[in-house]
This record gives structure tokens, sequence and C-alpha cells, in this order.
């Protein structure tokens, strides 16, 4: 009697539906990706996504769509797609869009191979932009997914592509594919799933990988000062509000946002002490509504554009105390277009060619459009000072205050703002009684009066993060600073500000970060949206601007300071651990230029130099030991123990093997209970063995040895249990024949 | 000593087919893959191209842009096609294969050609191969002088004509260490002596992107036979009119003991012969000669002068092809006498396949041979003569028996 043994092969059927699998786990990899772009498609992505899962896990429901809506479908996309180029303003968003609808509209309808292709195509289409417009982590993971679904969805192709007859089918032998249940289908996976074949596979897999990050490392490097890049084909707003004007409120809102805004490598990172201040922007304009950048600021920044790599801080002089080594900014997308700058600097160095704005009087830095992505820059030779360099102000403000110009001058900033607060007589009366009362009606120099303005509005109100301004009439700012309600950075460095112009020293409001967390495990700054934080700086009346920070906590004394450190230092968290990652990402992948490369190759080839050298002295150490070792004079005892300790070693040698062989067997027999038996494996063994002297130079004599164990072995591997010879004996034959024939 | 088992294993060609395998040198892989062997083709397919467009466009953007994102997704797209060389090479790796024309071949019948394919391989297994064979000829007829100057592409499709080729596809995988078989039907158009050869051996796996071609040199003599005709037999009356004719002597249903042969499989049991069997210790059966009949003896010339129109000379072949075999069938096949050679006898089925053999290879010759001495003993010959400018005709003893 025989039984049925079922194909250890997917057929046809099998095949297509494990096709559709693979193509909708890629299609929805593809969707996934879209999540990491803000292109307002989020609800399209949804619809999208649910409609692909719905279709993955029916494959049936695709054939009970009338004919009629498929012929539709296309001219349908293709209006809806015009009519979404006509209304949008941005041109990537729309390709996003279109992208998402025909993936969907491949993936929901049965395919052959062509289509197959074009969704691929189409799919990689998606994954591609989102990678290059968010440069996040989450898209290496996506993309490796992306890669092994796609390769997998090739290698099905091919399989169907072979296996295909070719004839004419029937339309219900053309669909049986749906009508499989995943239960059974799994079930058939798993019984045709070879062990070997799936590891095979991931070391493939893993080889892709290496294969690829080695042509990402050796693929030579040039820089091309011109570039076209798919965020100037789409808009972003900021998130976090560091743009050129910053309303009453903008920070606390961001406070709120623990996400990381921007990490800063350190190649050194002992001689940091206190938490830097990240300056973004300088507001030097007063309006009701909060500090802005002035149009004369503005308009400096725009005439100083220049398109480069490098750029020089010229306010830097000599460099006294640099801390840090070399900082390498990472600041997510939809931070600023500002750049954060720490204190002063010798250079800075973008990734490539952009057009760069700066501004020494103001210390500022910025791009002139918001990335989309993520934006790298280094400094070189920083200086945590708080004063910024600007001994040309005070002649600047001086002139504009003897000679006001008739006209403002738009490319230049208008020094006399710096001096400019709310207006009004109820609002001057009050600012001019708070100074009093700061001043006691002494003429004070700027560091004496900002000192006693910060300890004057930290006695009068306390830090909050849920400040309410008071109501009333008159300017907010100034309202706030009559009353004794508690406020958060925004209020009191506003208020410093106006206080500090009111007593008539230039002063003006800075909005960045303060602080960040250092991870344990990469060494940089973590600094998070929570950290953004704004303060003063009031010009000292002959050389510069000094920072002033009237919030109350904000300047850490000595103490403070050390735990802080110490803090930072014990951050060894999972989640910093995970962000550590990230920066990897960023410094191997994302940061990775000629110069890197060049860099790369020379710790290669010292790495290569080293480690030959090392090992070289290991072995010329190791035998010198030997050496010595055997010159030693032998006598029994010593004797004994060598032989001893080697046999010892042998045995634990073959002991392991057997061990390891006895666990293979186990596991093997496990795995297949009913189809392994060591006996009729090792007979199969002996006879592919004997099969291939029969291939070589066996004589006829050599047959007739052979004929005799054969049928034993042959007995052993196909004849039943009952009929069998002694197998080790016939085992042992079988060597003793194979040894005879080799010999003649 | 004659090597037997050596001899085997000459049948199989391909990578997994070399006695001894050469010790692996990284030096020889490298140069190989710069510079392949001979015969060895990979090209690249359509979506294979399109990978290469699609790499250079974005490297080129990744130039352009600088972006590492793109620097990634190209190295990824090369690395892919690095690994699609690399399978392909694992899946041609161990694999042999031998060619098995199965016979009988005839012209304008459907035959098998079988490509037994193994996998040496000890635990991967092999997948989408395809086998590119031809068959053709090998004397082509000259070709007919044209009425005007025949274009490249004429003469190419002239060039083609009698060359069958075809494609047949392993569909199923081959595991480690098996063996499969892949069948072409074809139908040669000629008769004569021809060869069928398996061209090359293809695959497009894993991923479809490249074509890989092993060129094999592996060519099979055949022989097809004439095509079978339809003809007219009128030569009942002339077969009877003969006084004692010849009496054909083959194994039957008779009552004569013709000879013993070997048991076989199926054979009657009544039919052995028990003392025969007993003296030479294996079973032995009685072989009974046929009823008699009166037998024809062919008698085939086939002067060039004569057998002018080859149209007219390959009906010739295959209406005395067809007429031994129905004769044979009848039991009334004697034998065939070509070109006053000896008679060669029919009395069994390989006597009728060397006369068919005899006719695969027939040409018309210059001069017609003088005869063997016992024909003129012999009654009952059926000789051929052309029938105006297509037609052949059959005489027995010089009157019409058949014709076609």
């Amino acid at each position: 009697m025989s039984t049925a043994v079922k194909p250890r092969q997917l057929n046809l059927d099998e095949l297509r539906r494990l096709k559709w699998l693979l193509g909708g786990a890629m299609a929805l990899v593809s969707l996934w990706t879209v999540f990491f772009l803000d292109v307002e498609a989020l609800s399209l992505v949804g619809v999208a996504g649910a409609a692909m899962l719905a279709a993955l896990v029916w494959p049936q429901l695709p054939g009970r769509v009338p004919p009629l809506i498929w012929k539709l479908a296309v001219p349908a996309i293709i209006l809806a797609m015009a009519v979404d180029f006509y209304s949008s303003p941005d041109t990537l968003p729309v390709l996003i869009r279109l992208a998402i609808v025909l993936v969907l509209y491949r993936t929901v309808s049965y395919r052959r191979k062509r289509e197959d292709l074009q969704l691929i195509v189409l799919a990689m289409f998606l994954v591609v932009v989102a990678g290059v417009l968010t440069v996040s982590i989450g898209f290496a993971f996506l993309l490796l997914l992306f890669t092994a679904c796609g390769l997998g969805f090739l290698f099905v192709i091919n399989l169907i592509d072979a296996s295909e007859t070719g004839g004419p089918r029937t339309p219900e032998a053309e669909t049986a594919w749906t009508r499989l249940s995943w239960g059974r289908f799994f079930a058939r996976l798993r019984a045709v799933a070879d062990w070997r074949l799936l590891a095979f596979a991931a070391v493939l897999f893993a080889a892709v990988v290496a294969m690829s990050g080695l042509l990402f490392m050796i693929i030579p490097r040039f820089e091309l000062a011109t570039g076209f890049f798919l965020d100037r084909y789409i808009t972003r707003k900021t998130r976090t509000g560091f743009t050129d004007a910053v309303k009453f409120g903008d920070v606390s809102e961001l406070i709120r946002d623990e996400s990381v805004a921007m990490r800063v490598d350190l190649t050194d990172t002992t001689g940091l002490r206190d938490a830097p201040y990240w300056r973004l922007v300088v507001l030097d304009e007063y309006t009701p509504d909060g500090f802005r950048i002035s149009a004369g600021l503005k308009g400096e920044l725009i005439r100083s554009q220049v398109m480069t790599q490098r750029a020089r801080d010229r306010t830097a002089g000599r460099i006294n105390n640099p801390v840090g080594g070399v900082w390498t900014f990472y600041i997510e997308p939809g931070v600023s277009r500002f750049l954060p700058l720490p204190g002063s600097y010798g250079a800075l160095r973008l990734r490539e060619f952009m057009p760069l704005q700066t501004s020494a009087g103001s210390r500022l830095a910025a791009l002139r459009i918001e990335s989309m992505t993520m934006t790298a820059f280094q400094l070189d030779d920083v200086e945590l000072t708080p004063f910024v360099k600007d001994s040309a102000f005070v002649t600047r403000l001086r002139q504009a205050v003897e000679n006001p110009p008739a006209k403002p001058d738009p490319g230049r900033a208008d020094p006399r703002l710096t001096l400019l607060g709310p207006t009004g007589t109820a609002n001057e009366a009050v600012l001019k009684k708070v100074v009093a009362e700061i001043s006691g009606g002494a003429a004070l120099s700027a560091e004496e009066f900002t000192a006693r303005a910060i300890t004057w509005l930290q006695a009068r109100h306390a830090y909050t993060l849920a400040a309410k301004m008071p109501k009333g009439p008159g300017d907010d700012i100034v309202r706030w600073l009559d009353s004794n309600e508690p406020g958060f950075c925004e209020y009191f460095a506003a208020s410093l500000t106006v206080l500090a112009r009111a007593a008539g020293h230039p002063a003006r409001v800075v909005a960045g970060f303060h602080g960040g967390v250092l991870n344990g495990f990469e060494n940089y700054y973590m600094v998070r949206n929570s950290d953004a934080h704004a303060w003063a700086e009031v010009y000292d009346g002959k050389t510069g601007w000094v920072r002033a920070d009237p919030t109350p906590g904000a300047v850490a004394t000595a103490a403070q300071t050390a735990a802080q450190a110490a803090r930072q230092e014990q951050d060894s968290s999972w989640s910093a651990r995970v962000d550590s990652m990230r920066v990897l990402w960023y410094r191997r992948i994302v940061n990775f230029d000629s110069r890197a490369q060049v860099q790369m190759l020379d710790s290669v080839k010292t790495f290569t130099t080293d480690s030959g050298a090392a090992l070289r002295a290991r072995f010329d150490e190791f035998s010198k030991r030997l050496k010595l070792w055997l010159l030693r004079p032998w006598d029994a005892a010593r004797f004994g123990r060598t032989a001893g300790l080697a046999l010892g070693a042998a045995g634990l040698a073959w002991g392991l093997g057997r061990l390891g062989q006895w666990g293979w067997l186990r596991w093997r027999f496990w795995r297949r209970p009913q189809s392994f038996d060591p006996v009729r494996l090792a007979a199969g063994r002996q006879l592919a063995r004997l099969r291939e002297l029969h291939r070589g130079q066996t004589t006829e004599d050599g047959e007739q040895v052979i004929a005799g164990v054969r049928e034993d072995l042959r007995r052993l591997r196909y004849g039943r249990r009952e009929t069998w010879p002694e197998p080790h004996g016939v085992f042992k034959r079988a060597r003793q024949a194979r040894r005879a024939v080799r010999q003649r | 000593m004659l090597n037997v088992a050596a001899a085997a294993a000459a049948d199989w060609h391909g990578p997994g087919a070399q006695e001894r395998r050469r010790a692996f040198q990284w030096r020889t892989l490298l140069w190989a893959l710069v510079f392949p062997p001979k015969r060895h083709r990979i090209s690249l397919t359509v979506p294979g191209l399109f990978l290469m467009v699609l790499a250079v466009g974005i490297g080129t953007a990744a130039y352009n842009t600088a972006s590492n994102i793109l620097f990634i997704t190209l190295s990824l797209l090369l690395a892919c096609l690095l690994l699609s060389g690399l399978l392909s090479w694992f899946n041609f790796m161990g694999i042999c294969w031998r060619l098995r024309p199965q016979g009988p071949w005839r012209a304008g019948h459907e035959t098998l050609v079988t490509v037994e394919v193994e996998n040496r391989k000890a635990w991967l297994p092999t997948y989408s191969l395809w086998f590119e064979l031809a068959t053709q000829p090998r004397h082509v007829p000259p070709p007919e002088k044209p009425e005007r100057e025949m274009k490249m592409r004429e003469i190419l499709a002239a060039a083609e004509k009698y060359i069958t080729r075809g494609r047949i596809f392993l569909r199923e995988r081959l595991d480690p260490r098996g063996a499969a078989s892949v069948d072409w039907g074809v139908k040669p158009t000629l008769r004569g002596e021809a060869s069928v050869e398996l061209g090359a051996v293809g695959s497009l796996f894993p991923f479809g992107f490249l074509r890989k071609n092993i060129g094999a040199t592996l060519k099979h003599p055949v022989l097809v036979w004439p095509a079978q005709v339809e003809y007219q037999w009128t030569g009942a009356v002339a077969a009877h009119a003969g006084a004692s004719g010849q009496r054909t002597a083959r194994a039957g249903t008779g009552d004569d003991l013709l000879a013993l042969r070997k048991y076989e499989q199926g054979d009657s049991h009544r039919l052995i012969h028990w003392k025969a069997s007993a003296r030479l210790g294996q079973l032995m059966i009685r072989q009974f000669a046929a009823e008699s009949h009166d037998g024809y003896s062919l008698r085939l010339d086939t002067p060039a002068a004569v057998w002018t129109r080859p149209e007219q000379f390959e009906l010739l072949c295959s209406f005395v092809g067809t007429l031994a075999e129905d004769l044979y069938a009848t039991g009334r096949l004697r034998g065939l006498s070509v070109n006053g050679g000896p008679l060669i006898e029919t009395r069994r089925i390989r006597d009728l396949e060397a006369v068919l053999d005899e006719l695969a290879r027939l040409q018309p010759v210059a001069e017609q041979g003088a005869g063997s001495r016992e024909q003129g003993a012999i009654k009952n010959v059926i000789t051929f003569a052309p029938e105006g400018a297509r037609g052949v005709i059959a005489y027995v003893d010089g009157r019409q028996t058949a014709s076609a």
C-alpha cells in the first residue's frame, strides 16, 4: 500500500498566493514610508493602507469588483491627479499622492508580470522619495524591509514565470489561488520550508546588506557645487516657532514637546561644564505681539547671502579657550532655518554648497530656506562665551541717533530699534517706575543694571510653564511686568529687554535652546524641543553684547552644574541607546562625504597596518615562549603531563564533536520524526560515495567489489526495516570496498 | 581494462559533469568573471536593463545632490545585481545534463527528445532552467535557384528552413542530488541522417535581471526514416498468380518450431520448453514459425538517370518504407535488396528497422550494381519505377501492383 506524498514544492497557485502576499507587504512598506513625510496625504495613506490590507487578506475581493470599475479607474486617476496638479502649489506632494494611488491600484488588482514590475517601481519611488526627504533612521529600517520583500517578490515572479505552461487557462483556474485558505497556505509554506535554504537566504540577505554597505563606502565621491534637490518642490512649516518672529507663547508650547530637536556630536566633551546656550534667532524689534527680527536685520542677512560650504566667525578674533573639539550638529527637519551656535567659533562647515546668510554683529547663521531633511554642519574652535563682540555697534547707534536717516536702509539693521520698547504714556510710566525701583534713581552701568533687573524680576515673578497674561489695558509685557503673575522664559527675557531699553541700554531677545543631555553611549548632546529657551542680550556700552538670562533657575550654580554633569554621564537609558543609533546613522551614512571617505580609508589602512604589526608581535612572542618551553628539560613527569593535556584536549574536542553530532541528530529527529532515520541517511551517504566512485576511475574489478555491498546499502536505504542486514557491518564493508577500489 | 563507468559518465555534460573537480582558485574565479568561458553569455533582460537605467538615474541624482540616501539606494541596487549574478552562478553549479533522443525518428511524425538533468550539488536546489534544442539534417537539399537576388533576411530564412528549434523549460525545482527529465516534441521534416543538438542551457534565475546562457555543444546523431505515404495496392491477384513463391520464415503462431529463446515476463507458461530449460539452467521458451505466406522481396534500384526529380525520389523512399512495413505487419515481407546488393532478410523487427535505416540513407546512384546471383531465383519481387513526373509504381514480376 502506498500513501500519496505531497510534493515538497509549491505549486503554481501557491506561488501566486505567495506573490500576492509579498507584493502586498512590499506595497504596505512603501506606504509606511509616507508617514514620515508631511505631504498632506495621511488620510489618503490611511484609506489606501486599509484597502491594500483588505485585498491582501481577502484576495478574492478584487474579483468581485465589476470590470467596468477597473476600466474607469485609470481615467479617474488621471483626472484626479490633473485636478490635484492644478490646485496644489507644490509639485512633489502631488507626485507622491499620485504614486500612492497608483500603488493602491496596482496592489488591489490582479497582476501579471508587467504589472508586478510596475508595482515594484512605484513602491520604490515612494520609498526613495521618503528617504531623501526625511533622512530618518526609520527609513534605513524600511529600506531593508522593502529590499527583502522586493527581492522575495522578484524571486517568486521569476519562479512563476518559469512554472507557467503558457497554455490557455480557464478564468476559474486563473483565480484558483485566491480561494486557498490562509491556514492551508501557511501549512504548505511550513511544509516546504527547508531550514538550510532559509538560512542560506538569510546569509545572502546579510551579504547584500554588507555588500551595499561596502559599495556605499567605496563609491567615489566628489562634490558638485550645484544641486537639484527634491525638497525645493515641497514647502514645510517650521514646527518650533524659531522663525523671523517669536510670539509670546511660541516657546512655551514647544517646551511640552519631548522629541529631539538636534543632536550635537563632540569629539571631546571634557571641557564642557555649563549647559550650553544654543543661539538661534536674535529678535531686535519690539512689537506688541512679541519680539521679531527687524526688516533691516533680515535685509542684512539677505545681503550677506553667499553660496558656500564654509564660513568664518569674524567676531571670534583670538580663540582663548576652545572646547569640544569639532562640533557636528544634526538638526531635525522643522526646527529652524537658523543654525544653532553655542558661542564664537573658528569655522563653520556645511555638508554641501548652500546659500548661507550670516550676520557678524548678531552672530547669526541661517540657510536661505528651511531644509526638509536633517541639516548637518560642523563648527571648529568653539568658545562658549556669553559675549558677542560688536564694537562697531556703539558708533552706528550714535550716528543713527545723531543723524537719523530719512529713509531706513533695507539692507542694514537699524540700531535704534534696540532701544525701543512699548510706547504710550501708561506703558512708559510703568516702565519708568520699575526702572527707578531697580536702579534707585542712580545711573547704573549696563552690567549692574542687568544684574539688579534680574534680581528684581526673579523676586517679583516665579517661573511656571502655565503662565497667564493678566488682563487689562496696555501692553502685554508691561502688564505682566507690573503684576505678580508667574511666567516663563519668554516673559522674563522680554521684560528684561524692555526694562534695559527703558533704562537706555540697548538690548535684544535671543531665542534658541539651553542645555541638553549628554548621551552616555555615543558622546553627543541630545537637545530636545523641551529645551527651547529665550534670554536677553544687553549691550555693554563699549564692545559687545552680554548674555543675561533672567529666567529663574536657568543659570545654574556650581553645585547644580556638577550635579547636571553627573546626571549627563549617567544617561544610559534604553531611549538613549536607541537615539545613539540615530546618531550612528547620521554619522556613518547620512553625513558621509568625501572627507569622511578619506578619513575612513586612512583609518582602515592604519587599522590593518597596526593589527598586522600587533599580530606579528604576538606571533613572535608566542614562538619565543614555545621555543623556551620546548627547550626546558624534559623528564618523564613533564612528558606525561604534556601528553595527558594533549590527550585531554583531543578527547574534549572529540567529545564536543560527538555531542554536536548527537544534538544535530536530535534536532533533525525533533523536526521531522517521520522522515528521519539515521541508518537510512547514513546508507544514502554511503551510496552517494559509491556513486562518486562509479563516476570516477572504476574498473570492472572495482565494480564487482562494490556491487555486493551496494545491494545491502540499497536495502538499508530503501528496504523494509525487517529485511535489513546488520547496519554497522554493511557500513564497514562499504568503507573497506571503497578503500579497496581506490587502491586498485 | 576498459572503463565502463567512465564511458557512461562521459555522456554527461555541464558544470557538474567534471570527473574531478578542479581546486578552487580565487584567481580563476575572478578571471572568469572578467572574461567568461567560451560560449558562456550573460545578457540583460528588460527588467535588468530597467534596473541598470534606474541605477544610472539614481547614481546621477546621488552625485548631483550629494544625498547619501540616494547613494545607499544605488549601493543596494548594485548589490542586488551582484547577488543576482552570484545566485545565478550557484544555480548552475553542479548541474549536468545529457541528451536522449527517443526513437524511432520518422519524417513528418512527432518524436521526443529527452533531456536528463542532474543536480549534483549537496544541498542547494536549482530552479528555472531552460534548454535550447535544435535538430537539422546532415545533408540539406541544394537550394533552388532564386528568380531574383535574395536579401540577407531571406538568405537567413532559407538557411533556417530545415532547422527546427525549440526551447523546453524545467518547470519544477530540481532538488539537491536530484534528477529530472524534460521532453521536447519535434517533427523532423527530411529523411536521412540528422543531428539533434543541445545548443544552450539558460536561466533567468533568481530575479530575472540577467539571462545566463551556458553554451553546450552536445550533439547526437539520429537517423530519420522516410515518411509514411498513402498508396494503392492492386497486387493481390499478382501474388497469388505466382507459382510457388517464397515462404517467409519468421516467428509467429504457427505449428513449426522455429527456435528457442529466453523466457521473458509475460510469456505463456505453456510455451516453456522444460527439457531445454533444465539443460541450460534457465527458462527457455519455444518459438514457433509464423503461418506461411507467400513472401515478397523488394528490389530497389535508384539510378540517378531514372530518379531525376528529388521529390519523386523521396516519394519512392517513403513508398518503399511504407510498403515494407505493411508487408512485414502481414508477414509477407522477405527482404529488401538495394541497387543490386544482397537481400536484407526481414525475420525480426530489428531486420525491418535495418531496412528502414537503409532507406533513410538511400541516395540516387550513378550506376546500378550487377545484382546478386540468387536474385534470378527469387519470385514475387517488387520493383519500382517512376510514374510520370510525380508518382511511383510498384511492379510484381513485371506486373503493376501498387502505386503512390
